[in-house]
C-alpha cells in the first residue's frame, strides 16, 4: 500500500536486533527510534561511528530485515512492500559501490538498464555532466580520484530519478575540496525536489547541508530539531576574553554586572563569558573591563556548535567530528 | 533476463579486462596435457585398446576441458563485488536478486565456451581428432561450458557465505580429488579397486566418460551422453541453490 504523507520518510519504533553466535549475547544495535523526515528536506542522521547510523539506513533502504517496528519511505511500508520501496529510492552507501574495471559511462548505462531508465543514453550523458564528469566518462573507474568515484557513485543513485536518496558518509575520506563538491551535488539534487537522508560523523557537514537533523548515540536518539534551534536550546553565546592571570579575580568581579550574563567559567587564557545575546554584549564586556582598570587582550564571541549539541546529548564530543580530526 | 544479460554483460567485459585470470586457467590444464602426453605416448600407443585408435591425448582431452573450465574465478568476482559495495548496490536496485547469481553464472557460460574452443584447437594441434566429427565439437564445447557453470556454483556459494577471499579461493583444492578421483589416465575398468569405487561416486567420472566418448567414438553413446547431461544438471541445480540461499542469508 502506497500512502500520500507529507513525509518522505517515518520511523516508529524501529529496532534492529543482531542475534548473537557460539553463546555469544546478541547485540542491540538500533533501539527503537522514531523519525519524522519531510518530503523535500536534507535531514541529517549525525552520531559517532557504530552509534546505528548505517544500520538504520540499510533497513530503510531495505538491505537489512527490520527486527522490531514500522519504516515508511516515500509512502511505502519497507517490511511488507521492499520491492516498490527500491523502485523509488536511491542509495549510495559508504562503500562506493562500483567495479574499477568498468568505464564510468558503463556503469551508468548498466544501471539505467536495472532500472529501465528510458533513453539510457540521454540519461548518462546528462548525469555525467551533472557531476562533471563527461571528459573522464570512458576511462575505466580505477583511474578514477575519490571524489570521482564519490560523484560517480551519486550519479548511479540517481539514474531513475528517486524520490528519497540515501547517502551515508558520502564525504568520508576526501579532501577538502571534492568535499565542498559533493556539498554542491547534494544540494542541487535537492533543489531538483529529491528528499536527501543524509549520514554523517561530521558536524560541519550537518550544518551547512541539512534543514533538519537527529543525533543518535547508542543506537538511540538523543537530540533532534534544526541546527539552529539545537544550539539555542543550548542557551548561552560565549565570548571569550584574553586576561592575565592576575586579572581573573578582578575580571570576574567587573563582569558580574553584566546584563545577560549566565555563567562565567575560566578559560585557558582569560574568561569565558556565557549571555543570551552575545553580539550584543561584547561592548558592555570590554565596558566593564576597562572601567575596572583592565584591558583584555583578545576579545571573541563564539556561537554554540553542533559539537556543543553534542557534548549536552551525549555527555561527550563526537570523535573525528570534523574531517581534519578523522584524518 | 533482461537484468541476467545485463549484469552478465558486465562480468564478460571484466574477463576480457583481466585476461590473466582466463589466461591462468587455459595454461594449466594445457600445460598438463602436453606434459602427460609427453611421458605415456609412448607407452599408450594408437593400438592400446581402450584408445580405439586415437592418440593418447584424445583419451586426455576431455580432462583437460573439464580442468579448463573448473574454476573459482566467478566466486572470487562475486566476493570482490561484495567487498567493494557493489552487491549491496544491486540488493537495493529493483530487480530480481536471483539475477545477481544468474549474471555472474551467465558470464561463466561464455568464458566456458571460449576457453574450451581453445583447449579443443590445441588438442587438435596434438593429433587429437573428434570422431563424432561437428556435431561431436559443438557438444564437447558446449558441455564443457556448461559443466563450468555448474562447477562456479561452489565458489559462488562460498564466496556469499563466507564474503571472504582466502576462503573463496581455498574452495580450489575441492576440485583436486574431484578430478583426481577418476578415470582420467586410463579408462575405469583398469583402476585399481578401492580407486574404482571413489571414481565410480564421482559425478566428475560421467563428465569426463561422457565427453570422452565423444571423442573416441564414430557414433554418439547416448548412455554416457545422458549420464554426462544428468550429472551436470544435477551438480548444476544443487550448486546453484546452495548459491541463491547464500545470497539470500547475504543481507540478515
Amino acid at each position: 500500500m502506497v500512502t500520500d504523507s507529507e513525509f518522505a520518510i517515518e520511523v516508529r519504533g524501529l529496532v534492529k536486533r543482531y542475534r548473537g553466535s557460539r553463546g555469544q549475547a546478541g547485540v542491540e544495535a538500533v533501539r527503537g527510534i522514531d523519525l519524522s523526515v519531510r518530503r523535500g528536506e536534507v535531514f541529517g542522521f549525525l552520531g559517532p561511528n557504530g552509534a546505528g547510523k548505517t544500520t538504520t539506513v540499510r533497513m530503510l533502504c531495505t538491505l537489512l530485515p527490520i527486527t522490531d517496528g514500522q519504516a515508511q519511505v516515500a509512502g511505502v511500508d519497507v517490511g511488507s512492500n521492499p520491492a516498490e520501496v527500491r523502485r523509488r529510492i536511491g542509495v549510495a552507501l559508504q562503500e562506493v559501490g562500483l567495479d574499477p574495471r568498468q568505464t564510468g559511462r558503463e556503469l551508468l548505462e548498466l544501471q539505467c538498464g536495472l532500472y529501465r531508465v528510458p533513453r539510457p543514453a540521454e540519461r548518462c550523458a546528462e548525469l555525467l555532466a551533472l557531476v562533471g564528469l563527461s571528459e573522464a566518462a570512458d576511462r575505466t573507474v580505477k583511474t578514477y580520484s575519490g571524489g570521482m568515484r564519490r560523484r560517480l557513485d551519486l550519479a548511479t543513485a540517481l539514474v531513475h530519478e528517486p524520490q528519497v536518496l540515501f547517502l551515508d558518509e558520502p564525504t568520508t575520506g576526501l579532501d577538502p575540496a571534492s568535499r565542498a563538491t559533493v556539498w554542491d551535488e547534494v544540494r542541487r539534487i535537492n533543489a531538483a525536489g529529491t528528499t536527501v537522508f543524509l549520514t554523517t560523523q561530521y558536524l560541519e557537514e550537518a550544518d551547512q547541508l541539512c534543514r533538519r537533523l537527529a543525533i543518535i548515540d547508542d543506537g538511540r536518539l538523543v537530540a533532534g530539531g534544526t541546527p539552529d534551534a539545537l544550539k539555542a536550546e543550548l542557551g548561552s553565546d560565549v565570548i571569550t576574553v584574553g586576561l592575565r592571570p592576575d586579572e581573573h579575580l578582578a575580571g570576574r568581579d567587573a563582569l558580574a554586572a553584566l546584563p545577560g550574563l549566565d555563567h562565567l567559567t575560566d578559560a585557558a587564557e582569560g574568561l569565558a563569558v556565557y549571555v543570551t545575546e552575545g553580539a550584543a554584549a561584547v561592548a558592555d564586556v570590554v565596558r566593564l573591563l576597562v572601567e575596572a582598570g583592565i584591558r583584555p587582550g583578545t576579545v571573541s564571541l563564539a556561537r554554540p556548535t553542533l559539537d556543543d549539541v553534542f557534548l549536552a546529548s551525549t555527555g561527550r564530543r563526537i570523535e573525528g567530528g570534523t574531517p581534519e580530526a578523522a584524518a | 533476463m533482461r537484468e541476467i544479460l545485463l549484469l552478465a554483460r558486465r562480468a564478460v567485459r571484466e574477463v576480457y579486462r583481466l585476461p590473466a585470470a582466463t589466461i591462468s586457467a587455459v595454461f594449466i590444464p594445457v600445460f598438463f596435457m602436453v606434459v602427460n602426453i609427453g611421458q605415456v605416448n609412448k607407452i599408450f600407443s594408437p593400438s592400446t585398446p581402450f584408445l580405439h585408435g586415437q592418440h593418447y591425448v584424445a583419451f586426455q582431452l576431455p580432462v583437460s576441458l573439464v580442468f579448463a573450465v573448473s574454476t573459482v574465478t566467478s566466486g572470487l568476482a562475486m566476493v570482490t563485488d561484495i567487498d567493494i559495495g557493489y552487491v549491496d548496490k544491486l540488493l537495493a536496485a529493483p530487480i530480481r536478486r536471483t539475477a545477481i547469481v544468474w549474471g555472474r553464472l551467465a558470464a561463466d557460460l561464455v568464458r566456458g565456451t571460449a576457453v574450451s574452443a581453445l583447449v579443443l584447437f590445441v588438442g587438435f594441434l596434438l593429433g587429437a581428432r573428434v570422431r563424432t566429427g561437428v556435431v561431436g565439437i559443438v557438444l564437447l564445447i558446449l558441455l564443457s561450458a556448461l559443466w563450468g557453470v555448474a562447477y562456479a556454483g561452489i565458489a559462488m556459494a562460498v564466496a556469499l557465505k563466507s564474503k571472504n577471499v582466502q576462503t573463496t579461493n581455498a574452495s580450489f583444492i575441492v576440485f583436486f580429488p574431484l578430478l583426481f578421483l577418476t578415470p582420467n589416465f586410463v579408462p575405469l575398468e583398469l583402476l585399481a579397486g578401492p580407486l574404482r569405487t571413489l571414481a565410480r561416486l564421482n559425478p566428475v567420472t560421467y563428465v569426463i566418460t561422457g565427453l570422452r566418448d565423444l571423442v573416441l567414438f564414430p557414433s554418439i553413446h547416448w548412455g554416457s551422453l545422458g549420464a554426462c547431461v544428468l550429472t551436470i544438471a544435477l551438480t548444476g541445480v544443487v550448486l546453484t541453490f546452495f548459491s541463491l540461499r547464500a545470497l539470500s542469508q547475504i543481507a540478515e
